[in-house]
């Protein structure tokens, strides 16, 4: 079942369009990792699916609801950590939780038990009295998660999530996540740190331009994206005859040289890497060391947009 | 209510905000008052030609509410001190001002003073009273000293101490000092209310608002409980400060003399506030932080307060600049509160308060329906 399914979904401010006819499906109990540079479109598209930002055009059906109908109980169901620390720092992480729980409409033994919950889950607990503005980063950013899941929603938007914590306090919230899908909730997820969608999105949406420009597995999205292999090779006595003499190989269809090392992209339909290799080793030539790039979600996502992820 | 309860714990969690709440309205008050106090002794200067055991009386009684300074029969002295403002007026009784009255002559009292000087009208009009009456009473004791004396020391002791007692502290002038009290309170009210009304925008720039949009909790819903939470605030304000104050003043203060009058000041107060809010809830919705959100409670506040007479009588301001006041909260707040104390009912009153009322649901109604670019 999808939890959530936009149809053409638009988002224009005056001349400028946001989100441009996006057609997304999100099946319940996935991870689903949306990636996209500075601007491409996704805090647009997660605010249309949140219910803060009214849709142009097209439809956002969350939970098997019209959010544009039914925003309220829809809004009962999904939880928001947003990018940004939003909670108050002047007070308690214990009151910080119980105000988001009473905003989900949590009161008396059932809120208390939600915000141990929920403190105990982000590690928390044993903190609870001090106020937040005491914390270190990444118990900040365990407090922003805490907020969001007091009431144990089924669909989950977590905008950057880790930005500017250190590796520790990383691992520590990506484990809870695996957690809270583990436990049955259905995770957005985005970030720019391409590791952390690779380590626990099940499938990953790209956009660029306002455009959702790939969806899938990763492993998909590798093999349909990707369609050569790449390979570094650093040669004793390297020439640019050589080069020029690589270059020219049937299947190289990229070759730069960098002083000894050259960097190769090689079409596997027609050559692998490794026949590369094989040629050059029998035409004597000296090299001294060879890195072969396994295709990722970095390769990918540089091949469909033109650019680095944190660019 | 969540929001609500939240924002009282936010407010009431700074000690900033209760000295500005409490603190400094009531230092305010006392500062000013006392200086008001300190003005209204009069400085007086008599030339006693008569030195008749008259004259002594009426010199004494005046002391009470002034300071006396004996003069020779100088007029250029006089004139002198008067454009100097070492004395607010003089008192001149002629020879034979005694004997005269008791005679029934009715003999005239010299008042000097300077022309446009509106402070010695009271004691000009005491005197020229008094000496009426004295030859009144000269006229009826048909030149008999002992009874003429016996008469004008009843007169002192019970007419003429009662009417001092008015020009001491009369009910105008008493409703004047809770007035001007109402305009530091206002002054007070309306900063307070301004940045008290910032915690909206300090959730908008801490991204708490656009989250809480995430939650069931609709905009309008937020926004009436912020309304409502200032709205309590300044209530716990009103009532704590216009009890408080004639309290600490010691009976030099007081906003009405029965315990009704006392309600319709605070009610009065309580819509002010309202407006204070709305105008601060407006500046908070539609200001991006709180560098923009400062220059805006600086820009409206200010000239509000002077037009509205918080910080001086309107009555010195040029004519057009009172006609443009006439258009500010703070005047229809203390013209309101002038109606009341001098218990003519909040239904005298009604313009104002529609006013103030007026303004309140015009601005709140803008800050909810208003969408803004961050859709906030």
């Amino acid at each position: 079942m999808n939890i959530i399914e936009t149809s053409k979904l638009v988002k224009r401010y005056k001349q400028h369009t946001a989100v441009d006819k996006i057609d997304l499906d999100v099946r319940e109990g996935e991870v689903f990792g949306l990636l996209g540079p500075n601007g491409a479109g996704k805090s647009t598209l997660i605010g249309m699916l949140v219910g803060t930002l009214k849709v142009t055009e097209g439809s956002v059906r969350v939970l098997g609801k019209d959010i544009s109908r039914d925003s309220s109980s829809i809004k009962q169901d999904i939880g928001y950590v947003p990018q940004d620390l939003a909670f108050f720092e002047k007070l308690s992480a214990y009151d910080n939780v119980i105000y988001w729980g009473r905003l989900y409409g949590l009161r008396g033994p059932e809120l208390k038990a939600a915000v141990q919950e929920a403190l105990e889950f982000t590690g928390l607990w044993e903190r609870r009295k001090d106020t937040s503005e005491n914390f270190s980063g990444g118990m900040k950013r365990r407090l922003n998660i805490a907020c969001a899941i007091v009431h144990k929603p089924k669909l989950l938007f977590m905008d950057e999530p880790t930005v500017g914590v250190d590796p520790q306090s990383r691992n520590s919230i990506l484990e809870s996540i695996r957690k809270l899908n583990h436990n049955g909730t259905t995770v957005i997820y985005t970030s720019h740190y391409m590791e952390e969608v690779e380590a626990i999105c099940d499938r990953v949406g790209i956009m660029d331009f306002g455009k959702l420009i790939a969806i899938g597995t990763i492993d998909q999205l590798v093999t349909e994206t990707v369609k050569e292999e790449f390979a570094t090779i650093e040669i004793n006595n390297m020439s640019l005859q050589l080069a020029e003499a690589i270059k020219r190989i049937p299947g190289v269809t990229y070759c730069d040289r960098n002083q000894n090392v050259l960097t190769i992209h090689v079409n596997p339909e027609i050559m692998s890497t490794i026949q590369l290799l094989e040629m050059l080793i029998s035409k004597r030539i000296d090299i001294k060391a060879i890195n072969v790039e396994k295709p990722n979600l970095e390769t990918v996502f540089l091949t469909l947009t033109g650019k680095k992820l944190r660019d | 209510m969540t929001v609500l309860l939240n924002n009282l714990k936010r407010i009431f969690l700074k000690p900033i905000n209760i000295i500005l709440m409490i603190v400094v309205p009531i230092v305010l008050n006392l500062f000013f008052i006392s200086i008001n106090n300190a003005e209204q002794l009069y400085e007086i200067g008599v030339i006693d030609l008569d030195q008749s055991e008259l004259t002594k009386s009426i010199v004494e009684e005046i002391k009470i509410a002034a300071n006396t300074h004996d003069y020779e029969d100088d007029i250029d002295v006089i004139n002198s001190d008067l454009l100097n403002s070492n004395i607010n007026m003089a008192v001149r009784f002629p020879e034979n001002y005694a004997q005269d009255m008791i005679d029934g002559k009715c003999p005239k009292v010299e008042i000097f003073a300077i022309e446009e000087n509106t402070d010695s009208i009271p004691l000009t009009m005491l005197i020229a009273s008094f000496g009426t009456n004295c030859g009144e009473i000269g006229k009826l004791c048909d030149g008999d000293e002992d009874k003429f004396y016996d008469v004008v020391e009843d007169y002192l002791d019970g007419t003429f101490k009662a009417e001092y007692g008015n020009f001491d502290l009369s009910k105008g002038e008493k409703i004047d000092r809770a007035v001007n009290s109402l305009g530091y309170l206002a002054m007070g009210m309306m900063f307070l209310m301004s940045f008290a009304t910032t915690l909206l925008l300090e959730d908008k720039v801490t991204r708490v608002y656009s989250r809480l949009l995430t939650t069931p909790t609709t905009r309008a819903s937020y926004l009436l409980q912020h309304l409502l939470s200032y709205i309590i605030v300044a209530a716990v304000q009103v009532v704590l400060i216009i009890s408080l104050l004639p309290v600490i003043m010691d009976g030099e203060l007081s906003f009405g003399d029965s315990f009704g009058v006392t309600i319709q000041v605070m009610l009065v107060t309580l819509l002010f506030a309202t407006a204070c809010i709305a105008i601060g809830l407006t500046i908070s919705r539609f200001s991006k932080n709180n560098v923009v959100a400062g220059a805006f409670v600086g820009l409206v506040n200010l000239p509000v307060l002077m037009l509205g007479g918080c910080m001086w009588p309107r009555d010195l301001m040029p004519e057009w600049l009172q006609k443009v006041g006439d258009y500010v909260p703070t005047t229809w707040f203390l013209k309101a509160a002038e109606e009341v104390l001098y218990e003519n009912g909040m239904g005298a009153a009604w313009k104002e308060l529609a006013l103030m009322g007026g303004l309140a649901v015009i601005l709140v109604t803008v800050s909810f329906v208003v969408e803004t670019d961050d859709k906030c």
